[in-house]
């Protein structure tokens, strides 16, 4: 079940925070995020502008926020919560902060919430259009690996990748696609159905860590492209590089600013070393989210210059 | 005499028939007691298991029990996925009430479950597995304490139906 964007937004604010929301006219399709910071103005940011409200966040209104956001079912999330975030149907990352429980030097779960910031997740069809001539090579996908800063828009472009390689475009026949969900972003699942467009021969694995999900869709799916988000841990690479020894495409992103930092990254530098993946695609910091910096080759040439 | 005799019987026949069913209802009530009992504890079993959110558990487990109590979480189930700014206790206690409100529960046995909402929503599982648990125990109490006491109940109402129709009979002599 398909909501619309507005729906799944406000459905999940506190009365009088929808009430604001509504009366002001926002543009959802516009909207990037909205925070909410107890005893701290409502902040929300369209088109990358920031907008600061006159009413004042309360606990209450963050508390039932929260009820909806987790569908009343706060323990369904506790795994999430850990992580500091959970993923609202349409794919919207939560992102929570507050005093948290303490337990053997990990994060047991939150004692309490003090800002809730909703980020929107926006498809943008065909915005990975440009990248397709360059990640192939001799007509055959390659192992691509997507640099960019938060909120700059790899998801996203991650996404549109996915959704064309499944379906098939002017430059590949319709591939199966095995994607790694862990924080439903990608798919944006609800009930384990993926929300978003991410084409008709992708299969998800949702929820899933990383590392085990590669493992089980490898094994079980045998998928011939598979994608996964925001690789950073040990247990991550590891099994990327698995994965990619396993005749699958690899299509991954992960948080950094330039090819030379990921160069010098102590878990990453042995893909640039190995020459695991061929192409690097590198995001601008700064300027219109979603605009590519520029797309180098596993050598480091850069072969395509950023819109 | 004839219609004398008649009335006489007809008396004797309602008032012991009133007794009769009393003594029913209050078995009823312990089945409606036990029957809760399984809900709840199914309820806790998937949310154990399967850590899913409370909508989705409440319509799986509307598939497999009778009514009133499939109307009951279906109903919890939609106005949860609507978010109508209801909060979780409220929205219990309105549906408990409502619903729920039919069944040979005791006064205090409705306030009871109509309250166990206002105690959900835990960030923690063990949390909320122990607060269904809590309610459990304390509805198993009480229905064993009823069930010890069922069969005199039952031969009371039994008794006082006769007996009043007994009384009735000779006072209409």
């Amino acid at each position: 079940m398909r909501r619309e964007k507005k729906n799944q937004i406000i459905r999940v604010l506190a009365e009088r925070i929808r009430g604001i929301i509504l009366n002001e006219g926002i543009d959802f399709a516009t909207l990037q995020e909205i925070r909410l910071r107890e005893g701290q103005p409502l902040v929300i940011r369209c088109d990358g502008e920031e907008k600061l409200f006159a009413h004042i966040v309360t606990r209450e209104e963050l508390r039932e926020t929260m009820e909806y956001i987790a569908n009343y079912s706060l323990y369904a999330y506790e795994e999430e919560m850990k992580q500091g975030f959970l993923t609202i149907d349409g794919g919207h990352r939560v992102g929570i902060s507050g005093k948290i429980i303490p337990d053997g030097g990990h994060v047991r779960n939150f004692q309490y919430i003090s800002s809730i910031n909703i980020r929107i997740c926006h498809e943008v069809k065909g915005c990975a259009d440009r990248l397709f001539p360059e990640v192939l090579e001799n007509g055959r996908l390659c192992h691509t690996l997507i640099i960019s800063p938060p909120g700059r828009g790899k998801t996203t472009l991650l996404r549109d990748m996915v959704r064309q390689i499944s379906d098939g475009n002017a430059y590949l026949a319709g591939q199966n696609v095995g994607v790694v969900d862990e924080r439903s972003e990608i798919g944006g699942c609800y009930q384990g159905v993926a929300q978003n467009q991410v084409g008709k021969r992708t299969d998800i694995l949702d929820n899933c860590p990383k590392a085990e999900g590669l493992m089980m869709l490898i094994r079980s799916m045998s998928p011939q492209v598979v994608a996964v988000d925001e690789i950073g841990t040990a247990q991550d690479v590891e099994a990327v590089s698995y994965a990619m020894h396993c005749g699958a495409i690899m299509l991954a992103t992960v948080h950094g600013t330039s090819l030379e930092e990921i160069r010098e990254k102590p878990f990453l530098k042995r893909f640039w070393e190995g020459h695991d993946f061929k192409r690097y695609v590198v995001m601008k910091e700064s300027g219109k989210t979603g605009e590519i910096e520029g797309i180098y080759d596993d050598r480091g040439n850069r072969i395509c210059c950023g819109n | 005499m004839l219609w004398k005799l008649i009335g006489c019987l007809c008396i004797l026949t309602a008032s012991s028939g009133l007794g009769y069913f009393q003594g029913i209802e209050y078995r009823r009530q312990i089945q409606e007691m036990h029957c809760l009992e399984q809900l709840i504890r199914e309820i806790g079993g998937e949310i154990s298991y399967t850590k899913a959110p409370l909508p989705e558990i409440f319509l799986r487990t509307a598939r497999y029990c009778r009514s009133p109590y499939s109307l009951w979480l279906r109903e919890m189930a939609r106005e949860m996925q609507e978010k109508g700014a209801v909060q979780l206790g409220a929205l219990w206690e309105n549906r408990t009430r409502k619903i729920l409100g039919t069944l040979p529960l005791d006064s205090e046995e409705m306030n009871e479950l109509s309250q166990v909402g206002y105690q959900m929503n835990h960030l923690d599982i063990r949390m909320q597995e122990q607060t269904l648990i809590w309610y459990v125990t304390r509805l198993e109490e009480r229905r064993g304490r009823k069930e010890k006491i069922l069969y005199e109940k039952q031969r009371l109402s039994n008794l006082l139906g006769v007996s009043a129709g007994l009384f009735l009979v000779i006072l209409l002599m």
